[in-house]
Formats: C-alpha cells, sequence, structure tokens
C-alpha cells in the first residue's frame, strides 16, 4: 500500500520536472536536462557537467542514493515472501516426491482398493478414507446443530453482560490442545460409551438398524467422532456468530415492523441471511476435523477395517501415519503409500480450506459493499 | 434493544411456543457446546489431582515404568526448547513475509503469496510431520539428517508458526492508521524509514501477539513430534543426533495415556492439566494484551 503510494509520488515529481514544450526542442543542448532519468534510477555521464551548480549535483546524487536504497528494501521485502512460496513448494514437494513410488505403481486404483498389505506390497487407501469419513462425518452431524444454535445464542438470545464473557469463553476452550481432548476420551468418553451409551444405542436402535448393533467396546468411530465434534463445536460456532452479528440492524427491525417474533425474525431472516457463513464455518470445521490426529488415534481403536455400525473400530488416515509411519519407513513402497494417503489428505484439506476461506472472504466483502449500500 | 420490550400479547400460541422453543433450543444448545469443555478441565483435575503438587512440575520422572513416580520437569523444560527454537525461525521470516505482505500487498505475487500462507494455515500436522521427518530427521536420502532431535522437531514446531505469525503480522500493520504512513512519506521519509521508525513500533504489539499466538498453536501439538522427536525421559544434552531428543508436555501425555497403567494415568490428567492451564494462561494473556493495544490505539 505505502509502496503504490510512493510510486505515485515518485511519477509526479518525474512529472513536474518536465520542460513545458516551447523550450522542449532546444533542451538537449541543456546540461541539466535530464531529471527524467533521475526518477528512473539511472545515473548520465551529464551529471560531470562542467556547468552544473553544486547544489544540484548534491540534491541529484542523494535523489539517486534513495532510489537505490528503495530498490533494496523492496527487493528484500520480497525475499520474505519468497520464503513462503518456498514453504508451499517443500510442503507439496516433500509429499509428491516421497509419494511417487507408489503413485506410480498403484495409479488412481489406490483410490478404491481395500486391501493394506505390506508383506504382499499391495496398498489401498479405501479402508482410511472411509474411516475418515465416517469420523469426520460423525463429528460434523453432532456439531453443526449445536455449534450453530450456540452462536445463535450468542448473537441473539443470551444476556447483553454475559455474552462477551460466554464468547470468550467458548473462543479460549476451542485452544485446549488435541492431545488434551485425546486424554479426556480416555478417560471419560470411552468409558462412558461401553458401559452406558452403546449398550442402550444396541438395545433400542440397534434391534431395527444394523448400523447401531454392536459389541459396545468404547473405543470405536462414535467415540472418536464425539470427541472430534466437540473440538470442533467452538470454530464453528465462532465464524457462524461473526458472519450473524454483521447482519445490518435495518433488516432485523424491518422484520420486527413486519410483526415478527424473535424466533420468526432469527429463522425466516437472519438464518438465510448467514447461509454462506455457514457453510464457511462447517467447510472450516470439516477441514479442521478431517486433520485431527491425535485425539482420534487414542480413541479409534485403530484397526484397519471398513466400520460398517456406528459402534464398530477404524482407522483414519492422520491417525495411520501417526501410529504406524516411524515404522513403515524402513520399506520405500510402505512409506510411499503411506505419504500417498497424506497427500490425498493434504489436497483434500487444501481444497476445503481455499473454498471456506473463498466464501467468508465473499461474505465479508458482501457485507462491506451493503453496509456502504444502506449508509 | 427494542426486541425485548415486544408485545406478546394477542400472538397465536402456536407462535409464542415457537418463539418459546427455540429461544430455549439456542440456551441448551450453548450448554451442551460448553460443558464438556469446562468438563475437560474439572476431569483433569479430578483424576489428576493426587499427583499434583509442587514437586510434580519441579522434578524429573522416575520409577519404573519411568514416569510413574516423578514428576514432569523433562517435558517442560522440552517444549521450552521447543518453542524456543520454533521462534528462532518463524520469527524472522514470519515478520519478514508479514512486512513484504504489507509493503507490497498490491501486486499479483503478494496475492498468491497471502493465499498460500493462508492455505499452509490449513495444512494437517501430521503431514507436517512427515515433511519435517524428511527435511530434517531422516537419515538417508536428502536433508539434514539430524535424526529424532529437539533441532528437527523445533524447526518443524516453527515451519507451522511461520503462517501464522506472517498473517497477525500483516494485519497488525495493516492496522496502523494509513495518515500516519503518508504524512511520513510526506516530509520525505523513505519507505525504509517508515517501516523501521514509524511502523514496526505501532504494530509492534500486535506482532507481539502474533508470535505469543503462533506459541500458542504449537505448544500443544503432538503428531509432528511422533515423526521428529518422539520423546525424552531426560533433558538431552545436544539437540542433535541419536541423543538429541527432548521431552515434551503435550507427547508425555501421549506416552502416559497410552500406558496400560492406572497411575500413569493419573500423571497423564495432571500434566494435560498443566498443559491446559498453560495454553489457557497464555491465551488469556495474548487477549490482555491485544485488548490493550487496542485502547492505546483508540487513544492516539
Amino acid at each position: 500500500m505505502a509502496a503504490h503510494e510512493h510510486e505515485q509520488g515518485d511519477s509526479l515529481l518525474a512529472h513536474g520536472d518536465h520542460r513545458p514544450p516551447a523550450v522542449a526542442p532546444l533542451s538537449f543542448l541543456a546540461p541539466d536536462l535530464p531529471d527524467n532519468d533521475e526518477a528512473q534510477g539511472s545515473a548520465s555521464d551529464l551529471s560531470s557537467s562542467a556547468s552544473e551548480s553544486d547544489l544540484k549535483r548534491l540534491r541529484r546524487k542523494s535523489h539517486v542514493q534513495v532510489l537505490r536504497s528503495e530498490r533494496i528494501f523492496h527487493l528484500t521485502l520480497r525475499l520474505g515472501g519468497l520464503f513462503i512460496l518456498l514453504l508451499f513448494a517443500t510442503v507439496l514437494g516433500v509429499s509428491l516426491v516421497e509419494a511417487w513410488p507408489s503413485i506410480e505403481k498403484f495409479g488412481w486404483s489406490f483410490l478404491w482398493t481395500s486391501t493394506w498389505n505390506p508383506h504382499r506390497h499391495i496398498f489401498g487407501a479405501w479402508t482410511y478414507l472411509v474411516g475418515t469419513f465416517w469420523v469426520t462425518g460423525i463429528a460434523l452431524v453432532f456439531a453443526i446443530p449445536i455449534a450453530i444454535l450456540s452462536a445463535l445464542f450468542l448473537s441473539d438470545y443470551a444476556p447483553k453482560w454475559l455474552v462477551g464473557g460466554v464468547s470468550t469463553l467458548m473462543e479460549m476452550l476451542a485452544g485446549i490442545p488435541s492431545i488434551v481432548f485425546g486424554a479426556f476420551g480416555i478417560i471419560f468418553v470411552v468409558p462412558l460409551m461401553r458401559d452406558h451409551v452403546e449398550p442402550y444405542l444396541a438395545n433400542t436402535l440397534g434391534h431395527h438398524f444394523d448400523f447401531f448393533a454392536g459389541d459396545s467396546m468404547g473405543y470405536g468411530i462414535l467415540s472418536a467422532g464425539l470427541v472430534v465434534g466437540i473440538m470442533v463445536i467452538p470454530l464453528v460456532a465462532t465464524v457462524t456468530r461473526d458472519s450473524l452479528v454483521m447482519i445490518p440492524r435495518e433488516t432485523v427491525e424491518a422484520a420486527y415492523a413486519l410483526g415478527s417474533t424473535k424466533a420468526e425474525m432469527v429463522y425466516f431472516v437472519k438464518l438465510p441471511a448467514v447461509v454462506p457463513g455457514i457453510i464457511g464455518s462447517v467447510i472450516l470445521g470439516f477441514g479442521r476435523a478431517l486433520g485431527e490426529t491425535m485425539a482420534v488415534l487414542l480413541l479409534i481403536g485403530n484397526q484397519a477395517s471398513v466400520p460398517s455400525s456406528i459402534q464398530d473400530v477404524g482407522y483414519t488416515i492422520s491417525s495411520l501415519l501417526a501410529n504406524t509411519f516411524t515404522y513403515a519407513v524402513i520399506d520405500p513402497l510402505f512409506s510411499a503409500a503411506e505419504i500417498e494417503l497424506g497427500l490425498i489428505l493434504l489436497v483434500i484439506s487444501l481444497v476445503v480450506n481455499t473454498l471456506g476461506r473463498e466464501l467468508l472472504l465473499k461474505l465479508m466483502g458482501g457485507r462491506l459493499a451493503g453496509s456502504v449500500g444502506g449508509g | 434493544m427494542a426486541e425485548e420490550r415486544l408485545p406478546e400479547k394477542g400472538l397465536s400460541l402456536y407462535r409464542q411456543s415457537r418463539n418459546l422453543i427455540l429461544g430455549g433450543l439456542t440456551g441448551l444448545a450453548f450448554l451442551v457446546a460448553v460443558t464438556p469443555l469446562l468438563a475437560i478441565i474439572y476431569i483433569a483435575y479430578d483424576r489428576g489431582k493426587d499427583a499434583l503438587s509442587l514437586s510434580f512440575i519441579t522434578s524429573m520422572p522416575s520409577g519404573f515404568p519411568v514416569g510413574i513416580e516423578g514428576g514432569i520437569l523433562n517435558g517442560i523444560a522440552g517444549s521450552l526448547i521447543l518453542i524456543v527454537l520454533a521462534s528462532l525461525l518463524s520469527v524472522p521470516v514470519g515478520v519478514w513475509a508479514g512486512l513484504y505482505l504489507w509493503d507490497q500487498g498490491h501486486t499479483r505475487l503478494a496475492g498468491v503469496t497471502r493465499l498460500l500462507s493462508d492455505l499452509l494455515l490449513g495444512v494437517p500436522s501430521v503431514i507436517w510431520g512427515v515433511v519435517g521427518f524428511y527435511v530434517f530427521s531422516t537419515n538417508t536420502g536428502w536433508g539434514f539428517h539430524w535424526g529424532f532431535s529437539g533441532l528437527a522437531a523445533g524447526l518443524t514446531l516453527g515451519f507451522i508458526m511461520i503462517p501464522i505469525v506472517t498473517r497477525v503480522t500483516e494485519q497488525a500493520l495493516r492496522d496502523v492508521p494509513r495518515s500516519y504512513i503518508e504524512g511520513a512519506l510526506a516530509l520525505g521519509a523513505t519507505r525504509f524509514q517508515v517501516m523501521r521508525d514509524l511502523a514496526i513500533p505501532a504494530a509492534i504489539t500486535g506482532i507481539g501477539t502474533g508470535i505469543l499466538l503462533g506459541v500458542l498453536n504449537v505448544l500443544g501439538q503432538t503428531a509432528p513430534l511422533v515423526f521428529t522427536n518422539y520423546y525424552n525421559t531426560g533433558i538431552p544434552h545436544s539437540l542433535v543426533g541419536s541423543n538429541g531428543s527432548v521431552g515434551d508436555l503435550a507427547m508425555q501425555i501421549f506416552i502416559y495415556i497410552h500406558e496400560p497403567s492406572k497411575a500413569l494415568h493419573v500423571k497423564a490428567m495432571a500434566a494435560a492439566l498443566v498443559l491446559t492451564v498453560i495454553v489457557l494462561l497464555l491465551d488469556m494473556g495474548i487477549r490482555l494484551l491485544s485488548w490493550g493495544s487496542r485502547k492505546y490505539a483508540r487513544k492516539v
């Protein structure tokens, strides 16, 4: 921004130094002419001209020096940006290069092969993809309604004196490390699931749907999904609340003026208005849940099988990598297959995060335009 | 607000009850959202209180299996080492990149850089672990061949911190009023002088907040350490090579909770409480800092 301003300033200065047209035909004879050259940063031979006053030479010298240092400054700063490009290239490059043996050998069929056999050198991603999406799905099904309703509570229903405190509390709790959630899951959620929730599910819904039946081990996709859901709620709720409070007051008051109750205002006016924000926050939550590692690793049971019931154990991409990568590196193809799994996770995360980012940026842009239009 | 005084008389019972139900649901959902988060802190305290004492944070783990007696000093020291190493890499690089995005943010290259920096924020931590493993730890192929070591883990955490520091630095610099910068430029200051004497001093609290935010983010990172450092029950003399691993609070919790031992689980919950308290205190500090700087900015 500052750079832009300054460049404009320079060009204005250069423009001002142009001779008026009447003198122009003769100007190539004049020794103190090339002020334009100064502005472009090139020192010319004419600077040694005898007819030039000391004052002018001094001025020109300092001007050239300043321009040169500005240029160096400009380029030096650009190097800083280069680090980011380099880091991104490293992340993508390492994953691609190290995954290449597996990509080359299995091709696209890697995605839908469900065999994972290090001894026979057959690797496929299907089991882990399904496990990852199971955990993420359970987490989101649990988290989204709660998060959206909490966001409504924070933006519309909580008493004014409470809002600041509880919003901060929620944001702070979002920072509790994943490993603490995992430990909490082992100590508290797993016994709760094993002794109460899962037997209950098996005895009620489980009689009618195999999907809810099972052995009630405590560990499994249900526990992992619930804990990841708890972790994702603050993120989704905070982002949704941020888009809810952006809705112009006029819209809300118009709804009241038409005689709606508070619930009708919220349901028919506010919620439809923040659908892009909700989608954006859910996408961000999806990205967060997808990459969740330690809590899932501790809770999912780590067994490479495709879950058929909500009580089954499973394996996700990230927990597989964290659990077995250090054994896998002794075998190039084994480690390449694991990194290809990581690459899939990386690509999904990047796509998901770009989508969420663009949606939320667009929403913010829309808000700015709206508030300008509304005065 | 006006809506609190709305006359509810004359509404049909259906509309009245609908109104109440949605209000009740939101409150209930909020409780469901916050209760587990608070329960985590309570349960960590409840299950870990037998191990909690001052000596828990000032003594090294001992006994068999290691950790069944003693404390978590190795983890605290290791986490500190890792944070210092991560900051040494990410603060200069992140601030530098943030300055670039602030100064030349309108260019296309800067737009790409900003997008990539934001995307790096979303890279899963296992991927950072894999990248750190191949860049720093592995003993075959290319890379630094540092083994499972504190330096490898610290710099990997530094990678994670860079985009955070970059983004917050850029934001803090953008919050410096334009009029200041234009005034300085009009007085003939060079852009370097504007940056050194005006923008950075004005944004220094914001930049500090960004650095602390980065530290907060890597403090609880466990997955990258599994790939680059693992764990050490002591404090190493060197940060590189086969004996260069450091302890770490998060790894300590992970290892203790993975053991089939009730006593170690108690230690794990106590360590989890310590880690959570550190994280929450740091978070609170960041909030106070940014609140203070906003108040200061408003006064100016």
